[in-house]
């Protein structure tokens, strides 16, 4: 067992849950960590928002992507995973590596080198992974009939996929959507970034800074994860609390 | 005698004009006449329908009859703009019946391109402006030559506009016009206020008060609190109870101004007074978000007799002159005895006969204030405002606007900011810090180069750095933030509409297709939002939303806070109160207690699934607000599980999740907080972004105008929220975080005012227990509007929610999957 995880867990830094037959350690950053594979999932780093946004007349700081890095540095320490899954928007936009700071440059490739594997599954807004970075680039990861994507997919896709890649598929686990829940106990509210997932499907929030949220009950979300049969995890305050 | 002085004064033309108009030259107005032969600076101070400003102007009309020049020979400054086009109809008058040939104009936001520019070439002799439009001229190169013979400047309203930033901004471009003119004079005009020396102080330059010369009222207003049937309720402003009293009421006059606090309340008030309006009396609507045409509409109307009642904001306290109003309603807690004075001051506008009001309270605490207010006024006692140091945000925006007109060292500029009295004591190593930050931002904004704003010149001396920078500072002129307004278009067909005013964007953003709202005194269905403009048609819905305007909440000023506690203990005086509040204040004296001046009156009970205490201390939102903050958060380190609280002009409500003891809350209501929590508090606190934001927008870090497009609020929020963090971060001791602490220490949170609370009641707590809410504690814990804590309270609330058993036994199974894995 890593050293101290017992402890986080114990005090709520992440929460333990159960998905797909198998069991999940849900962090409070928003980083899903899967103790049967050992595999650390982070979804929408979106590394170099901020100068993205700069370009555009917005004087505003670009300290977004250190800040990512720190945060992932830190779950590469409690976790210690086998492989790192980053699932996907990992970058803001195609030319997101052009600005990057040469020192956060170094700082990712010695956090790619830190860990045996490091799987870049692409998303919509990073087709294209940075030629500096090393590690995989898929448009899936398919284990233990959970297909790994950015975006979601039909039945109809997923059963190409199927096809294609000769593994079955049954469950999801998806990015894209920043979800974001609100709650409301004994009259007061609260609310932060949320795992959002049901029988089939589960949907990560986003674990880079700047990256905004989207609400739950949105109607985005009701293709993918049935209203009726929600779990959620919220995100509140550096804590993680499972709730349905 | 009188006759003589006139003859020495006022040329035969004058006094043709004035034995025509069978009027006689008042003493003040000779004063005024003698003060300006002799040049020297004058606050004049009357009460409303004096003929302030025809005395304000008189010496400068005998001036230019006498001795007729080409060139800018008075230059006179209103807080409103629709003033000055009043002031002109009213000095054209005299002017063109007494034959004079004097130019006089206008110059505001509104005032075209062209005009403008001729203006400078070639001013009129009476220039009618406002602080903003004044600051703008000066910021061109041949500011120098428009304004070299000026003589007086005149600043109207001068009470209203000192003590604000607006007055710390005006003084600064007055310290540059006597840097251009050093022998012009200023003349303010004022009425009544507490303390006349301070604003004389301002008026004038450094060291050289003006000359204060008072005009005594000559009648004491006729004040009376609203008798109703009605149920007076517990909380809210809205005094919606009291609709059908108010509807009586004006019909007895034959025009009243009916004065509320914030615009939701008059859209509120007017569509109830519609709704009673049987016999379809002409009552109109008037606040600052209505389209310019609608206002001049009422206006007009206003002036020509064919309105019976107004429903108005601030908007109409100062200025235009109806003759005609005989009635003044005050609806909704007065909140300070000045501000209601200068309300009631817009009845029967001639100085002989007594003002006429009425004042409705919106709730209980309400009627308290306005008898306090009422008592005041007949004792004839006044709140006197605080004044500040200048703010400092303002100085880069000045640094900029010199150096625009002409190159310019720091040591030129230094002196001419001391010269402002509201400045006199900002040292040099604060100014130079301000100036480093106008060159480039600072060591950490340096490397971006929209904040290279200046650059050295061959002879050393500082100039813009492009022309980019000088466009955007004349487009940002100013000192008011406004807050993201979106304008209103009533819709007739698709997309096409009249634009009737504006909504904020924080509201607008909440609305969805056919929601409906209140605005103009209409209902209106939202449709959507298309270019900046908020369309949608009128139209009826259920319950439609009222507009909610940032910044209606107007302060309790202290000394009206002092009369209310005052009020509270003397029971003989609670006879002139309606007899609910009456009945109301003896239940609450049998039920739990009065706050009496020696002890602060704290009450304890459960309520709503919570546990509420209630800290009577009258000392006004701000420090209500800040007092909430710092005890929460104390409450959060004793892991007494606070979870949200609210607050009023009177008290403070905290919800907690456990029970709070006597002991605990005399280690909670205790002024070392001010000590160990706020220095927590503040530097995480969204207040000071909230402060940074205007500090960012004044000095000129980041605008809200470029381009001629006017950025939305969000995006606004979005960069200085992120530029705060980051200096915080890098840059720790930025002149401009300095700014928005004081700021914040001083407006938002009214520090002063809370540690003086904090001081005077160590160990003086009255704790009392209760089974349930107090009459008194009602409209407090009804606020709908909480401050949320987040913090173990709430994380309380989540794990008592959450499946966290569940997942205690599956932390073993997880255990087992990582441990075995090690093992292998």
């Amino acid at each position: 067992m890593r050293p101290n995880l017992e402890h986080y867990i114990a005090a709520q830094n992440a929460t333990v849950c159960k998905f797909a037959g198998q069991l999940w350690i849900a962090d409070a950053s928003g980083a899903l960590f899967w103790p049967q594979q050992q595999w650390l999932i982070i979804s929408d780093c979106h590394f170099e928002k901020g100068s993205y946004l700069k370009q555009f007349a917005n004087p505003i700081p670009v300290v977004d992507t250190q800040t990512t890095l720190q945060i992932i540095a830190s779950l590469i320490t409690i976790y210690q995973p086998k492989k790192v899954v980053c699932l996907g928007d990992s970058f803001h936009d195609v030319h997101a590596d052009k600005r990057l700071l040469s020192t956060d440059i170094k700082t990712l490739q010695s956090l790619i080198a830190s860990v045996p594997k490091w799987d870049w599954v692409l998303g919509n807004h990073d087709p294209d992974i940075p030629g500096q970075f090393s590690g995989n680039r898929v448009p899936y990861l398919i284990q233990d009939k959970i297909l790994f994507t950015h975006e979601p997919e039909d039945a109809e896709t997923l059963s190409e996929i199927t096809t294609e890649y000769r593994l079955p598929v049954e469950y999801q686990i998806i990015g894209h959507y920043h979800p974001k829940l609100y709650k409301t106990i004994r009259r007061q509210s609260m609310s932060g970034k949320c795992f959002v997932f049901d029988a089939k499907n589960m949907i990560m929030p986003a674990i880079g800074t700047f990256t905004g949220g989207l609400d739950v009950n949105d109607p985005a979300f009701s293709p993918w994860v049935d209203l009726n049969a929600r779990q959620y995890v919220l995100c509140y305050q550096h804590k993680a609390f499972r709730l349905v | 005698m009188k006759k003589s002085i006139l003859a020495d004064l006022l040329p035969p033309k004058f006094q043709d004009w004035f034995t025509q108009k069978n009027w006689t030259l008042r003493d003040y107005q000779a004063q005024m006449l003698s003060f300006a032969q002799q040049k020297q600076s004058t606050l004049l101070i009357a009460p409303t329908g004096a003929g302030k400003t025809l005395s304000g102007f008189l010496p400068t009309l005998v001036d230019l009859a006498t001795s007729p020049m080409q060139g800018l020979h008075t230059l006179y400054i209103s807080p409103l703009k629709a003033l000055t086009h009043d002031i002109q109809r009213n000095l054209l008058q005299p002017v063109a019946e007494m034959e004079l040939d004097i130019s006089i104009e206008t110059r505001t936001g509104d005032t075209p391109a062209h005009k403008r520019a001729r203006q400078r070439k070639k001013p009129p002799n009476i220039l009618l402006t406002t602080p903003e439009s004044l600051m703008l001229m000066l910021s061109y190169v041949d500011a120098d030559k428009m304004f070299g013979k000026l003589r007086t400047v005149i600043i109207d309203e001068a009470h209203s506009i000192a003590p604000s930033k607006r007055g710390d901004f005006t003084s600064l471009a007055l310290a540059r016009l006597q840097a251009i003119k050093p022998d012009m004079f200023r003349v303010g005009l004022s009425a009544t206020v507490a303390e006349p020396e301070i604003l004389a102080a301002w008026l004038g330059p450094t060291g050289e008060p003006a000359t204060v010369y008072q005009c005594e009222s000559m009648s004491q207003p006729h004040l009376e609190l609203l008798e109703t049937q009605a149920h007076i309720p517990y909380g809210g402003h809205m005094a919606t109870y009291a609709v059908t009293d108010i509807y009586a009421k004006i019909q007895t006059a034959q025009t009243s101004l009916i004065f509320v606090n914030t615009r939701a309340q008059a859209e509120l008030l007017f569509l109830n007074l519609w709704e009673h309006n049987s016999l379809g009396l002409p009552i109109a609507i008037y606040h600052g978000a209505l389209s310019k045409e609608q206002r001049h509409k009422t206006e007009s109307m206003m002036s020509q007799g064919l309105i019976r009642a107004v429903v108005s904001t601030s908007a109409l306290e100062l200025g235009i002159d109806w003759g005609n109003v005989d009635l003044v309603l005050q609806v909704g807690a007065p909140k300070g005895v000045s501000r209601l004075l200068q309300r009631i001051g817009r009845s029967n506008h001639t100085l002989d006969t007594p003002s006429q009001a009425m004042l409705v309270p919106g709730n209980r605490f309400e009627a308290l204030e306005a008898l306090s207010a009422m008592d005041a006024i007949s004792k004839g006692q006044m709140d006197a405002e605080p004044i500040y140091p200048g703010a400092l945000d303002i100085i880069p925006q000045f640094i900029v606007n010199c150096v625009c007109a002409k190159p310019s060292s720091p040591d030129e500029i230094y002196a001419q900011c001391i010269m402002a009295a509201p400045y006199s004591g900002m040292s040099k190593t604060v100014f130079d810090q301000l100036w480093a930050f106008t060159i480039d931002g600072g060591y950490t904004l340096s490397h971006y180069e929209r904040f290279q704003r200046l650059v050295k010149n061959d002879e050393e001396l500082f100039i813009p750095t492009n022309k980019r920078v000088i466009a955007r500072h004349r487009q940002n002129v100013g000192v008011i933030v406004e807050a993201g307004r979106l304008k209103v278009k009533r819709l007739r067909r698709v997309h096409s509409g009249k634009i009737i005013g504006q909504i904020e964007e924080y509201f607008a953003q909440q609305l969805v297709q056919g929601d409906s709202f209140l605005f103009a005194g209409e209902v209106l269905v939202f449709d959507g939002i298309k270019d900046m403009c908020v369309e949608a048609y009128p139209g009826k819905g259920k319950e439609p939303k009222i507009p909610s305007f940032v910044g209606g909440n107007m302060p309790l000023s202290s000394f009206l806070a002092d009369a209310v506690r005052q009020l509270l203990n003397e029971p003989k005086r609670w006879q002139g109160l309606p007899l609910q509040v009456k009945e109301w204040l003896e239940y609450q004296r049998d039920f739990s207690k009065i706050p009496t001046p020696e002890k602060v009156l704290i009450e304890h009970f459960p309520y709503r699934q919570g546990q509420y205490s209630l800290i009577y201390t009258f000392e006004g939102r701000s420090a209500n607000q800040t007092l909430g903050m710092l005890i929460t958060k104390r409450m959060e380190k004793q892991g007494l599980q606070p979870l949200s609280f609210s607050i009023t002009d009177y008290g403070l409500s905290i919800c907690s999740l456990k029970v709070i003891s006597e002991v605990q809350m005399q280690s909670l209501f205790h002024p070392d907080i001010l000590g160990d929590e706020l220095e927590d508090w503040m530097l995480a606190s969204p207040m000071l972004k909230r402060s940074f934001r205007h500090v960012a927008m004044i000095s000129g870090l980041i605008e809200q105008q470029y381009h001629g497009t006017r950025k939305t609020m969000k995006q606004v929020t979005f960069s200085t929220d992120l530029i705060y963090d980051t200096l915080r971060e890098h840059d720790p001791d930025h002149i401009l975080l300095k700014i928005t602490r004081e700021d914040a220490e001083r407006d938002l949170l009214d520090l002063r005012r809370l540690a003086d609370l904090l001081i005077r009641y160590v160990g003086r707590i009255d704790f009392v227990n209760l089974e349930k809410a107090s009459p008194m504690a009602i409209p407090i814990v009804l606020n709908v509007r909480s401050e949320v804590i987040k913090g173990t309270g709430r994380e309380a609330l989540l794990e008592q929610a959450s499946l966290y058993d569940e997942a205690q036994y599956m932390m073993a199974e997880v255990k087992a999957l990582l441990s075995g894995e090690t093992a292998k």
